[in-house]
């Protein structure tokens, strides 16, 4: 038997067996049936088993070399390096989708395993819901897109490579992370789904999610992230984030994600936002569907991929409505059980601000939605009437939103829960207002005039004095009940409430990265062009143009520009920008960046032409003031994550608060 | 207790200002039309002096460069037989091909479409089709 032959029986099993699992789960629901719920369980490990089986078949036909698959054929060649012809699985559609399967089998068994014994009631239809969200996916492998599709004629003996673009370590861990983030985002909407569906809404369901939303948040940020590092040294336009769709796919559930967070602890504390809640991890899991098949379909960057794949978006179509239809028709029918328990009782409580919080990111996440599908929709409307959203259409609604936000990362932690006294308030805001003063003076006195980027950069102090302010305290809080060293205090203090202090390192991190943000309001932007010898002024800095060299290995040809920046008349760092020719891809040479970081600024060049003869050569050059800061920034969110993570269970029900 | 009117009617109002201010300081820059050539260049009055984004293919053997300067192309773009003259200003995008698709954000003037920037049809991240090298 053929892999080809063997792959399609093992997509084919899996679909029989997470419809079967499925079914089992409804009849141990609706029976309470203890012997038939241990059937679906084991169903559900069972689809994690297969769809292992089923994704090694594909990666050891892309390491053998199997052409006959067309999958293969189409997305691998021989020439690859070995870990790009293993990444090749998830390059394309087909695999992509085999890839999806894998990891929501993977952590449907996880997910189902951990939560068995505590919340015994809710397995069953968890159960449901996650086969069915598979037989969905595994669907689309057995009836449209089988990743083992064989060549029926005409079996070619060569791959076709994967695009040069793509052969990048980023490219390697970029989907992957945000695909762990999309997919992990169907347990806590199968477990809401349980609750609703049994009647258990209250906390247990989500003190079993609260972690995974945690994680999928951590894996859909850091897949943003990456994919911003690889615009940034890939496609040489001096820049990170584009308001492409494929990008603000990723985005959306990452901002309802994040709202979710925050909303999840009002209902901890208080018993409000019930309903709300359960909307957030509906529209989460929402958005990862849509956002897969926007990014999958390519029905954004035109409609005509709709005519290519009509079949697709049908099925997408269809599940998407009854995911809508399903959810809010449950959480109808469970009005009554999620009643608030409590009243908001002043805007200046703490429960106001983090319901702001939320009204700003689910607007964030709309207008990001509506801005991105706008374009597809007006033209499948009228196909006459086309237009085009770039990003300063973006930028000029999500800006105030993103400072608006940043402003409540300050303010929430100062405020108290219910109420906050006069006296409290003068005492909580003395220190940032001023530092936040101060954070706008100095940037304003060195000439800085961009408004925006003054309001960032004094927000940016603002909350960041916020947080160092909260960490004194409890320092001062904690020497003064026992004498320590100050890191010990801090270290214990870290300890002993995870999650909010967790929360204050993640708050760190986003204040790092708008720090970074405001940095773009002094870009320098230059387009030059240059012989060897010369010397071109660059900001503060001055560029020469050192010669060229030529160089081949065994993939591509690269020609490769040396450049000198000199500050002052002193060297400081040289540049090597190149542009690379792939044997397999010649009309299609790729732009290799060159940067000189510092904590500064990137100085970054990518080269666009050259000519070898007269050793003309083309250059974008770029300043691009504190971007680093977005990247140690992320760094920082993710180590503030891990904190929050790291916590044990009988210590998460409540962290004492101290304030 | 719960918020009290006041309360309630001052944060609407605060929140639809900050709404109407967005919405009106919104210029339009970023919102752009988008049409394919021979629309252009059937119905050059209504499409003339404002910027707009023109898709259309490369007719082969059109490409010319303005030596001696950074970034200065003219080519023709072309759709069903109706082509369109381009002065592109910037510099050419990696995926920019003689008779390859492209889509230039600029404006018509005079005839001429003027544009600094460009969008060369690009290899899909993940689905591309690659001819054959060699």
């Amino acid at each position: 038997m053929t892999i080809a032959t063997l792959g399609t029986l093992a997509i084919l099993a899996l679909f029989i067996l997470a419809v079967v699992t499925a079914g089992l789960g409804v009849v141990a629901g609706a029976r309470g049936s203890e012997r038939v719920g241990e059937s679906a369980v084991q169903g559900i490990h069972a689809t994690f088993a297969l769809a292992v089986f089923a994704s090694a078949l594909i990666v050891y036909a892309f390491l053998a070399g199997d052409y006959g698959i067309q999958y293969v054929q189409h997305t691998s060649d021989a020439a690859m390096p070995l870990l790009y012809k293993i990444t090749a699985f998830w390059g394309g559609l087909d695999g992509s989708l085999l890839f999806w399967v894998l990891l929501l089998a993977m952590f449907s068994s996880f997910a189902i395993r951990n939560n068995r014994e505590r919340h015994r009631s809710l397995i069953p239809w968890t159960v449901v819901v996650l086969a069915v969200i598979q037989a969905f996916f595994v669907g689309l492998l057995v009836f449209l897109k089988n990743p083992f599709e064989p060549f029926l004629l005409d079996i070619p003996q060569e791959g076709r490579g994967l695009n040069p673009l793509l052969q990048n370590a980023y490219m390697i861990c970029h989907p992957p992370s945000l695909y762990v983030g999309y997919v992990s985002l169907a347990v806590p909407y199968a477990f809401g789904m349980a609750a609703m569906i049994t009647g258990q809404v209250d906390s247990a369901w989500q003190r079993s999610v609260r972690r995974w939303v945690l994680v999928s948040w951590m894996f859909l940020g850091t897949g943003l992230v990456l994919g911003g590092l690889w615009a940034y040294e890939e496609l040489g336009w001096g820049g990170y984030w584009a308001w492409d769709p494929v990008e603000n796919a990723g985005l959306l559930p990452w901002l309802t994600a994040t709202a979710f967070l925050h909303s999840v602890m009002i209902q901890e504390r208080r018993g409000m936002l019930r309903v709300w809640n359960l909307v957030l991890v509906v529209v989460s899991f929402l958005l990862t569907i849509v956002g897969t098949f926007m990014t999958r379909s390519g029905v954004v960057q035109s409609v005509h991929a709709f005519g290519e794949d009509p079949k697709l978006a049908w099925a997408f179509g269809t599940f998407m409505a009854a995911i809508v239809v399903v959810s809010f028709a449950l959480l109808i029918w469970r009005l009554p059980l999620l009643r608030s328990r409590n009243e908001l009782e002043s805007v200046l409580s703490r429960e106001f601000a983090f319901l702001v919080n939320n009204w700003l990111f689910l607007m964030a996440a709309l207008f990001v939605l509506v801005a991105t599908l706008y374009p597809t929709v007006s033209e499948v409307i009228d196909p006459s009437d086309r237009v085009v959203i770039g990003p300063p259409f973006f930028n000029h609604y999500m800006r105030p939103i993103g400072l608006a936000l940043l402003l409540l990362t300050g303010v929430g932690p100062l405020v108290a829960w219910r109420k906050t006294s006069k006296q409290a308030l003068a005492n909580q805001f003395r220190g940032p207002l001023f530092a936040g003063a101060t954070g706008v003076a100095i940037p304003a006195l060195a000439g800085i005039t961009s408004p925006w980027g003054l309001a960032c950069f004094g927000l940016c102090a603002f909350t960041f004095w916020t947080i160092v302010q909260e960490f004194y305290r409890g320092v001062l809080v904690r020497r003064r009940q026992r004498p320590q060293p100050v890191l010990d205090a801090l270290l214990t203090l870290i300890v002993r409430a995870r999650r909010r202090y967790g929360g204050y390192i993640v708050h760190l991190g986003i204040v790092l990265m708008f720090f970074g943000w405001a940095g773009n309001a002094y870009k320098v932007e230059r387009k030059l062009q240059m012989r060897p010898g010369e010397i071109q002024a660059l900001g503060k800095y001055e560029i020469r143009h050192d010669g060229l060299r030529v160089t081949e290995d065994w993939q591509k040809e690269m020609i490769t520009a040396t450049l000198s920046v000199l500050q002052d008349g002193h060297e400081v760092a040289e540049l090597v920008p190149a542009r690379w020719w792939y044997f397999q891809l010649p009309e299609q040479p790729t732009t290799e960046v060159s940067r000189y970081m510092t904590f500064g600024e990137d100085v970054y060049v990518s080269m666009q032409e050259v000519e070898l003869a007269s050793g003309w050569t083309q250059l974008s050059l770029f300043i691009n003031p504190l971007v680093n800061w977005v990247w140690a920034g992320f760094a920082v969110m993710l180590m503030g994550a891990f904190v929050c993570i790291g916590g044990r269970k009988s210590q998460d029900v409540d962290d004492v608060d101290h304030a | 207790m719960a918020l009290g009117i006041v309360h309630k009617a001052s944060l609407g109002v605060l929140f639809a200002g900050a709404v109407a201010y967005l919405v009106t300081s919104d210029t339009g820059e970023g919102v752009l039309e988008y049409v394919y050539v021979d629309r252009v260049v059937d119905d050059a009055q209504s499409y003339a002096d404002r910027t707009i984004k023109v898709h259309g293919t490369v007719v082969p053997g059109t490409v010319r460069q303005k030596r001696g300067s950074s970034g200065d192309y003219a080519f023709e773009i072309e759709k069903d037989g109706r082509r369109l003259a381009v002065h592109y200003t910037n510099m050419l995008p990696d995926t920019f091909q003689d008779g390859g698709e492209v889509v230039v954000t600029g404006k018509l003037v005079a005839g001429t479409f003027e544009s600094d920037e460009m969008s060369a049809k690009c290899p899909s991240k993940y689905e591309e089709e690659l001819k054959v090298a060699r």
